[in-house]
C-alpha cells in the first residue's frame, strides 16, 4: 500500500473523506484485495479496541467523590480562617510595633533611669511601703 | 442555605452520573486500571467541581470534563513514570491460541490485550487513541481538548493506528 492509499485509508477511518477521496476510496476497495484486507483489519482493530476498552469504576464512586468534596471544602474554610487571621493580624502588626516602643521609651524617660523595671513602668517598692500601703488601705 | 447544599450535591451526582464513564475511558485508557487511576477519575470531579465558576460554558462540559481527565492523566505518567502497567512480553509469552480463545469468553482478557497494546504507545499518540476510538470524540473536539492542531491529531492518530495494528491484529486474527 503506498503513501497515497494509506492517507485514503485514514481519511476514511476518520469520516474526513471528501466526495471526490471517497470515489477513490470506493474504487480501490474493490480493485484491490490488499486495500480491502488492510481496511477490515484496521476496522476490526478499532472495533476490538473500543469493545474492550475499561469503562467502568468501583461501586460508590459518586459517595467517594462527595464525601472528599466536602471534607476538602471544610479544610478550605478552616485554612481560609486561619489565613485571614494572619492578614489581619499583619496588617495591626506595625502600629501595634510604633504603640509599644512609643510607651517603652516614654516610661524610660520619664523614669529617668535604664532598667527593663522603668521600661515596663513598674515601680520599686520597698516591703515596708507595701505593707504601709496595705494597713492605710485597711483603715479606710 | 442546607437546601441550596443539598441542590448542588444532586447537581453534582447528576453530572457524575453523566460523565463518568467518559471520565473512566479516558483515564483508564491513559493509566491502565489502577488504584492510582481512580483516584485520577475522583481528582477529575473534583477539579472540575471546583473550577466550575471558570466554566464559561463556550465548550461542553463533556469536552471540558475530559481536558481535565487528560491533563491530570498526563501529570499521573509525569510523576511516575515508570508505571508498571500490564507486561506486554508477559502476556505474549502465553498460548496465543489459548489466549484469544479465553479472550472470547471472557472480556477482561480482551481488555488486558487493549491495555497492554495502549501502554506501548507513547503518551501523546495513546491519548489520541483514547479520544478517537474509545470516548468516541470527532478529530475537532480532540484537537481542541488536546489543545493540537487537526494535522497534527491526524498524523499522530495514523501513525499510533499503525503500531497498534502490528501489535493486535495477530491476536485477532487467531
Amino acid at each position: 500500500m503506498d503513501k497515497k492509499e494509506k492517507n485514503l485509508l485514514f481519511k476514511y477511518l476518520d469520516g474526513e473523506l471528501s466526495k471526490e477521496e471517497e470515489f477513490e476510496f470506493n474504487k480501490l476497495v474493490e480493485s484491490s484485495k490488499s486495500f480491502k484486507t488492510e481496511k477490515q483489519e484496521y476496522e476490526q482493530m478499532r472495533k476490538f479496541i473500543s469493545s474492550n476498552a475499561e469503562k467502568s469504576l468501583k461501586p460508590m464512586f459518586e459517595t467517594r467523590v462527595l464525601n472528599e468534596l466536602n471534607s476538602k471544602t471544610k479544610n478550605y474554610q478552616k485554612n481560609n480562617f486561619s489565613e485571614l487571621l494572619a492578614v489581619s493580624f499583619r496588617k495591626i502588626l506595625l502600629p501595634a510595633l510604633i504603640i509599644i516602643i512609643f510607651l517603652l521609651s516614654f516610661n524610660l524617660i520619664s523614669s529617668g533611669e535604664v532598667s527593663v523595671n522603668s521600661a515596663l513602668g513598674i515601680q520599686n517598692v520597698s516591703i515596708e511601703e507595701a505593707f504601709n500601703s496595705t494597713i492605710d488601705l485597711a483603715m479606710e | 442555605m442546607e437546601l441550596a447544599k443539598a441542590g448542588k450535591q444532586f447537581a453534582y451526582s447528576e453530572i457524575m452520573r453523566r460523565f463518568e464513564n467518559k471520565v473512566a475511558g479516558t483515564v483508564f485508557g491513559m493509566l491502565g486500571k489502577t488504584q492510582e487511576a481512580e483516584d485520577v477519575c475522583q481528582n477529575v470531579f473534583i477539579r472540575f467541581f471546583k473550577s466550575m465558576e471558570q466554566f464559561r460554558g463556550d465548550s461542553a462540559m463533556g469536552t471540558y470534563i475530559t481536558r481535565i481527565a487528560i491533563n491530570l492523566s498526563l501529570n499521573e505518567i509525569k510523576k511516575n513514570s515508570k508505571h508498571s502497567f500490564f507486561d506486554l512480553e508477559s502476556i505474549f509469552k502465553k498460548n496465543k491460541s489459548d489466549f484469544i480463545e479465553q479472550s472470547k469468553i471472557h472480556s477482561l482478557e480482551g481488555k488486558e490485550i487493549v491495555q497492554a497494546a495502549l501502554n506501548k504507545l507513547e503518551p501523546k499518540f495513546r491519548s489520541v487513541i483514547v479520544l478517537r476510538i474509545i470516548d468516541g470524540y470527532s478529530t475537532k473536539e480532540t484537537s481542541e481538548i488536546l489543545n493540537t492542531p487537526v494535522g497534527t491529531v491526524l498524523s499522530r492518530l495514523s501513525r499510533a493506528q499503525e503500531k497498534l495494528k502490528t501489535i493486535l491484529t495477530p491476536l485477532m486474527e487467531e
